[in-house]
């Protein structure tokens, strides 16, 4: 296991993004407000599919 | 490439190397322990990516350790560095804030690389048996699919729940919601003249013994799967101008072919100087047995894994760690469609009838669900999907077997050079004709040689072997699954024990090992 606690090369040899990947940045250093679907949490009666209840 | 097992609530902790495991919390990232591997853990203020990728040849030996802490601006940096690998790698990136996670894959897919994420918690590895752990439904669709022989390179998988992250796809987790991102489509290909003044041999040549050349390495680490034809004599070929004498390892097949085989071999591992050694197919003939509680559980199993096996034993005991193959070669040279039209209506092919045998098996219903167009397939990949797929199914034993897989005829920058070639060096397969030609001589590979073919072995022992597998099947998983006619499977049972052919054959082979993994897993 010794020799993954060593960094062998440091130097990518093309920075080119030849093959699409993906190249947004890292994650965002702060989570989002984490928005609640209205709904999820109600109790009600049968409604429309997706729904817990059927509102009105 | 890792194996990793993470309670997202641990995503809050601080990332450190632990006996050659990245630990958070009680939770654990390990790269997989292989010189051809290395691994990196980056980490910055609330934010650290790990990054698993095979080391390069490029390598200078560095005494640093392995754990970088940087500011956010060069931790940006190391981010965009990691993805454009030249080589293939795994990342794991964490946010503390809000447990959330990212998955990413480069664009090899030389090792899968399976997940199963539930609300809380998030396992990864290159082997499915990890995953695997407790019931699992079977997904009707990919099962139809791959009973009519119709392969799926996509995040769907056979069991619904176990995912693939496919090449350059991205997975984002945090906990209660699961996220996965297809990259873009690989840019079209069309035939494209060659840049002035350069010809196509020495391109070819070039692209070639850089795939070879690409990773990490030394002569005495290496073995070369050699059957004797183009692909893997190709690779030998530059494997040899590399590094010299390497170790060739090839498995022998029995009638028509074997003289041409055997034949061709020798001029191959003679003019090249390569150590060779050699198993027989027929002393280990495919293992038919469905039942198989003690095997490794696997979603795609290769069909002469017996003795393939054998051979990479024997590489393990000269102490070799990589295994070099011809996977991808098939794929190099395409034609295209307008080509295909120019050459005049086609024929009826054996694909034809293998399909037709394998569609025969099928009930209603899943016969609708194969003949659906599927829409949730990974988009066009720089590495041909059906390489990906070829190299998916082989690398979970390769790997289990201490070998790392380098397949260089699936090198993407070889793949684009190949597929944009003018029609007369593809057309034939031409170019690597001329390779081999140059390197070989023009009497090894001359057009219309016989190939080597293992399509005899499976009716052979699907014969010999009928009336246990008969016995077997009383019982079909894929029957209760409402995907077969369990009297329609041993229809096509009785067909390939009395004609021993090889269409019929392949069709059942195909069913016997989906019923096999099905059975391992449901």
């Amino acid at each position: 296991m010794d020799q993954l606690n060593v960094v062998m090369h440091e130097e990518i040899q093309n920075e080119i993004n030849t093959f699409g990947v993906q190249l947004e940045g890292p994650l965002q250093f702060q989570a989002g407000a984490g928005k609640l679907a209205p709904k999820i949490n109600a109790d009600g009666d049968i409604g429309r599919v997706g729904t817990i209840h059927g509102g009105g | 490439m890792l194996k990793a097992d993470i309670a997202l609530g641990d995503l809050s902790h601080q990332a450190q190397w632990r006996d050659g495991s990245i630990a958070l919390g009680d939770s654990r990232i390990t790269p997989h322990a292989h010189l051809s591997v290395e691994a990196l853990l980056v980490r910055t203020k609330g934010q650290w990516f790990v990054m698993v990728r095979e080391r390069s040849a490029a390598a200078s030996p560095d005494t640093n350790p392995a754990t970088r802490d940087v500011d956010s601006e060069e931790f940006h940096r190391l981010y965009r560095q990691c993805l454009l690998w030249h080589l293939d790698y795994v990342m794991i990136e964490a946010a503390q804030a809000g447990c959330r996670m990212k998955l990413r894959a480069g664009v090899f897919g030389s090792v899968p690389v399976y997940y199963r994420a539930t609300e809380d918690r998030i396992r990864i590895s290159w082997d499915v048996t990890d995953l695997a752990t407790e019931p699992l439904a079977i997904d009707p669709e990919v099962a139809s699919h791959r009973l009519v022989m119709n392969p799926v390179y996509s995040a769907r998988q056979l069991c619904v729940g176990i995912g693939l992250l496919t090449e350059r796809a991205s997975l984002d987790i945090q906990p209660g919601r699961a996220s996965y991102r297809y990259p873009a489509a690989a840019e079209e290909t069309a035939p494209t003249p060659l840049p002035e003044g350069r010809e196509a041999l020495a391109m070819f040549a070039e692209l070639i013994e850089r795939a070879v050349s690409a990773r990490s390495m030394a002569a005495d680490r290496i073995s070369l799967e050699l059957s004797g034809g183009m692909d893997s004599g190709s690779v030998a070929c530059a494997l040899a101008k590399r590094l010299g004498s390497v170790a060739s390892k090839g498995i022998l097949l029995d009638g028509h072919v074997r003289h041409p085989q055997v034949e061709r071999r020798k001029q191959i591992t003679s003019r090249l100087g390569l150590a060779d050694d050699t198993v027989e197919m027929s002393a280990f003939p495919p293992d038919l047995d469905i039942q198989q509680p003690a095997q490794a559980k696997s979603l795609s199993r290769e069909y002469y894994l017996e003795a393939c096996s054998a051979l990479w034993r024997q590489a393990r005991a000269q102490g070799h760690d990589m295994l070099f193959t011809g996977i991808g070669g098939d794929e190099l040279f395409p034609s295209y469609v307008d080509e295909l039209r120019d050459s005049g209506p086609s024929k009826p092919t054996r694909e034809h009838d293998v399909r037709r045998y394998a569609e025969q098996l099928l009930t209603p219903h899943a016969y609708s669900a194969a003949q659906s167009l599927r829409n949730f397939d990974a988009p066009a990949s720089p590495v041909p999907w059906t390489a990906l797929l070829a190299v998916a199914c082989r690398a979970p034993d390769l790997v289990r077997h201490g070998l790392w897989p380098v397949n260089p005829l699936s090198d993407p920058s070889l793949a684009a050079f190949c597929h944009r070639l003018p029609r007369e060096h593809r057309q034939g397969r031409e170019l690597i004709r001329q390779y081999l030609h140059k390197h070989l001589g023009n009497d090894v590979f001359q057009r219309g040689y016989t190939k080597e073919t293992f399509t005899g072995v499976m009716a052979e022992s699907i014969s010999r072997h009928a009336s246990s597998i008969a016995g077997q099947l009383r019982d079909c998983a894929l029957a209760d699954l409402g995907l077969v006619e369990q009297p329609a499977v041993l229809a096509l049972l009785e067909t390939v024990a009395t004609t021993r052919a090889s269409a019929p054959a392949t069709a059942l082979a195909s069913f016997l090992w989906l019923e096999r993994s099905v059975r391992q897993l449901h």
